[in-house]
């Protein structure tokens, strides 16, 4: 589903990634660990397309999506969904419309949007919010209008870069446990960031253990090796 | 239920569309370039280039003349001067409207702002009105001391006092500004031990020094293009010469030569400036989105303070201003100043509206390549809108009529289309400017999360950029129509026949015309100005941080 090969970053002299080498396999709960500025939040965005690699290569589904600091397929293009550490909710917009403008960019026609939206919201547990702007939510909501917005364009990959790490432990536990119980119904690709240990307990059916910018470890279940 | 899966053909699909919007975004710098540099370099060109060889006949006339030494000792002094002046007084204040709690601070920051946003010589002719013989509001002084008072108006003071009052508000803004982007915690540490006094002269200071600097060199290189004020005040400097050879003379090569001097110290300020307070004042984006820092409490100071700066701002602004008021007596002075200059009032209005329109579209997509780093060199874009609005108008209009003064282009030489050019290629940076603050405030993950979900950049833009960006988008063309309106230098030298704005309608008449009409066509200026510049302190109240 998603291969990266030997791929590089550097922000002016500061090496963040160092020939990282990662397949990941459909419908895995891949979850990324390891202590701030190891690069973990640098490898999601240049899956995503937001930065481009300085060397290395990445498929997404056999295709070749950047190739050194080309970026052949733009992030618009890749079908990814994703979830932002700020969540990123668009402030103008009401839930609706947070959840709409994604379908409306991909033309998808008024009814089949409506249908989408209105199971998503009822999905996520945000039915009679739809007209409420991010504002006027809490900290549990806001996190729900966020991952639905990434899944109601049924990616095949989403990447979430620490969604939880603004709530309080109770709230990350709930919502934790309902993000691994959407990827099981819908089946995508998922690509968690955390430096938290619980959350990768609760979310990974395989674990990345980044350092410095490479991997030193690759398990698939959660265990707990030196680095 | 998957879907959304990369579709087989993708690979090797361009990203065209973040081509098409660097292509757009380097469109936008032409233009601007097109607009400024061209003309000075078409006028450098000129200087030097006589009847088909290279000559420095022009130059050398400069250099061999002693006049003209004094004539750059003059500006240099002068604008010198009325950097220290500003910042001497503009700090103070930018601290206690910026940092206390005084109150009507807002009217008050408003009051010193009005004159920064009225044609500069208005407040020279407010001041000599004051002063004379047919004003009553200064009538229990006698006519001897009236005289004499009138007497030290003219010259190296009074340009001196005028400059200084128009430019304080200068570094009074900035100030303010880079007060907004220190972390409190740094100043609430250094509350523990210190009295306030202390914790401004150790902490505070020390942090917003750079942006202090900054503010004095750019009053300086203002200060030093200034021509109207002290053209009125009759006190010699090289912009003023620069604009008599032209205008009076037809000397179009001396002109020129003498231009050539005023751009070079541009150049070396702002060299000066990159090199050592760039990287330090680059960013004035709020520390923090819910508001300034600590706030000092002036306790028993508060009268005090507030005493001081009212009369400051009476003294500076508000009597002057009350002199252009007192002058026409009745009514029927202004409709008659309505009368003879309404046409030109009107096209203040339209070609400050038109100019605002322009810069505000320029300006927004300026400050949004600065701010993403969106194409190469775009830095050196940036470097070159804040040249273009430190050089002195006098400079610009004469590069533009070295370029656009030719046969086969009377459609926008012949038209107020030159005039609009004139405020594209001087004001860009100002719009540009606010639009980058303004994007510093919005988290690039909107975009970003615009993008993932599949919209292109136009998309992105409209439906994204524009609505959070809405207060900056006001507050640019706000603060663009203002410099347009108020604009004498480029429009006094590019206005063709029959298309003369307010300002150098005023202007031309101060020679020969009526003091108390002058007057009332003064305050109708004032008025002009003061109203959109209301609707930006209202907006600044209502949490445009950015602005």
């Amino acid at each position: 589903m998603v291969r990266i090969e030997s791929v590089s970053k550097s922000y002016g002299n500061t090496s963040v990634l160092t020939g990282v080498n990662l397949e990941i396999a459909k419908g895995e709960r891949l979850v990324l660990l390891g202590p701030s500025g190891c690069g973990k939040t640098t490898l999601l965005r240049l899956v995503a397309g937001l930065v481009n690699p300085d060397r290395g290569r990445i498929y997404l589904q056999g295709v070749l999506v950047s190739d050194g600091n080309k970026v052949l397929v733009p992030p618009e293009k890749r079908s990814i969904g994703f979830v932002f550490q700020d969540l990123a909710l668009w402030p103008h917009f009401t839930v609706w419309g947070n959840l709409e403008f994604g379908l409306k960019a991909h033309g998808v026609p008024a009814s089949e949007r409506r249908r989408r939206i209105e199971e998503m919201v009822d999905m996520v547990g945000l039915k009679g919010l739809e007209k409420r702007r991010p504002g006027q939510l809490s900290g549990g909501q806001k996190q729900r209008v966020a991952l639905a917005r990434a899944l109601v364009l049924r990616p095949g990959i989403v990447l979430m870069d620490e969604p939880l790490s603004s709530l309080d432990w109770e709230l990350r536990a709930r919502i934790g446990k309902e993000i691994v119980a959407l990827q099981k119904r819908f089946g995508f690709t998922m690509v968690y960031v955390t430096h938290d240990k619980e959350e990768m307990k609760q979310m990974a059916t395989r674990v990345v253990f980044m350092e410095k910018g490479r991997i030193c470890a690759d398990h698939q279940s959660p265990l707990f090796p030196a680095c | 239920m998957q879907q959304g899966y990369l579709k087989k053909g993708q690979a090797g699909a361009s990203n065209w569309q973040s081509s098409g919007a660097a292509l757009f975004l380097w469109g936008i710098v032409l233009v601007i370039a097109a607009t400024g540099m061209l003309p000075l370099f078409s006028m450098l060109f000129h200087s030097v280039y006589v009847d088909g060889r290279l000559t420095l006949a022009a130059f050398e006339g400069l250099l061999g003349s002693k006049r003209q030494w004094i004539l750059l000792f003059n500006s240099l002094g002068l604008a010198a001067s009325v950097s220290v002046f500003a910042t001497i007084s503009g700090v103070p204040l930018g601290i206690l409207f910026g940092k206390s709690d005084l109150p009507l601070k807002r009217p008050l920051a408003l009051i010193f702002v009005v004159p920064l946003l009225i044609p500069p010589y208005i407040l020279a002719v407010a001041w000599s009105d004051l002063f004379g013989t047919g004003n009553s509001m200064l009538n229990f002084l006698s006519p001897q001391v009236l005289n004499a008072m009138h007497g030290l108006l003219f010259g190296f003071g009074g340009t001196l006092l005028v400059l200084g009052t128009i430019h304080m508000s200068i570094p009074m803004l900035l100030t303010m500004a880079f007060l907004n982007t220190i972390d409190p915690g740094l100043e609430e540490a250094a509350r523990m031990t210190s009295p306030w006094p202390r914790v401004l002269r150790d902490i505070t200071m020390p942090l917003i020094m750079p942006g202090i600097l900054f503010s004095a060199l750019l009053v300086f290189i203002l200060a030093l293009g200034e021509f109207s004020v002290a053209s009125f005040l009759r006190f010699e400097v090289f912009s003023v010469e620069s604009f008599t050879r032209f205008s009076a003379s037809y000397d179009f090569r001396s002109a020129m030569a003498l231009s050539i001097p005023l751009a070079v110290i541009t150049v070396l300020i702002l060299l000066l400036e990159s090199a050592f307070l760039h990287k330090k004042t680059y960013t004035i984006a709020p520390f923090s989105a819910r508001g300034r820092g600590c706030t000092i409490a002036l306790g028993r100071f508060r009268p005090v303070a507030f005493f001081l700066a009212a009369a400051a701002a009476f003294m500076l602004v508000i009597l002057p201003l009350l002199g252009l008021l007192a002058l026409p007596r009745g009514l029927n002075v202004y409709l008659d100043a309505l009368l003879r200059a309404g046409d030109s009032l009107t096209r203040s209005l339209v070609y400050a509206f038109s100019g605002a329109c322009l810069l505000t579209f320029l300006g927004f997509f300026m400050g949004y390549l600065v701010h993403k780093r969106a194409i190469k060199w775009w830095n050196v874009a940036d470097k070159m809108c804040l040249f273009l609005f430190a050089i002195p108008g006098t400079v610009l209009g004469i590069g533009l009529i070295s370029l656009w003064n030719r046969p086969g282009v009377p459609f926008i030489y012949g038209t107020f289309s030159i005039i609009l050019i004139g405020y594209i290629a001087k004001y860009s940076a100002l719009p540009g400017r606010i639009m980058l603050a303004q994007f510093m405030q919005i988290p690039s993950s909107l975009e970003e999360a615009a993008q993932i979900c599949g919209a292109g950049w136009p998309r992105r833009i409209a439906l994204i950029l524009v609505p959070l960006a809405g207060n900056g988008l006001v507050a640019a063309w706000l603060v663009a129509f203002l410099f347009c309106l108020r604009d004498t230098d480029i429009t006094m030298l590019l206005y063709p026949p029959g298309c003369e704005t307010l300002p150098v309608r005023i202007f031309t008449l101060m020679a020969n015309g009526a003091p108390d009409l002058i007057a009332a066509l003064c305050v109708i200026m004032v008025c002009a100005a003061v109203l959109p510049a209301s609707i930006l302190t209202a907006l600044w109240g209502k949490g445009g941080k950015g602005v």
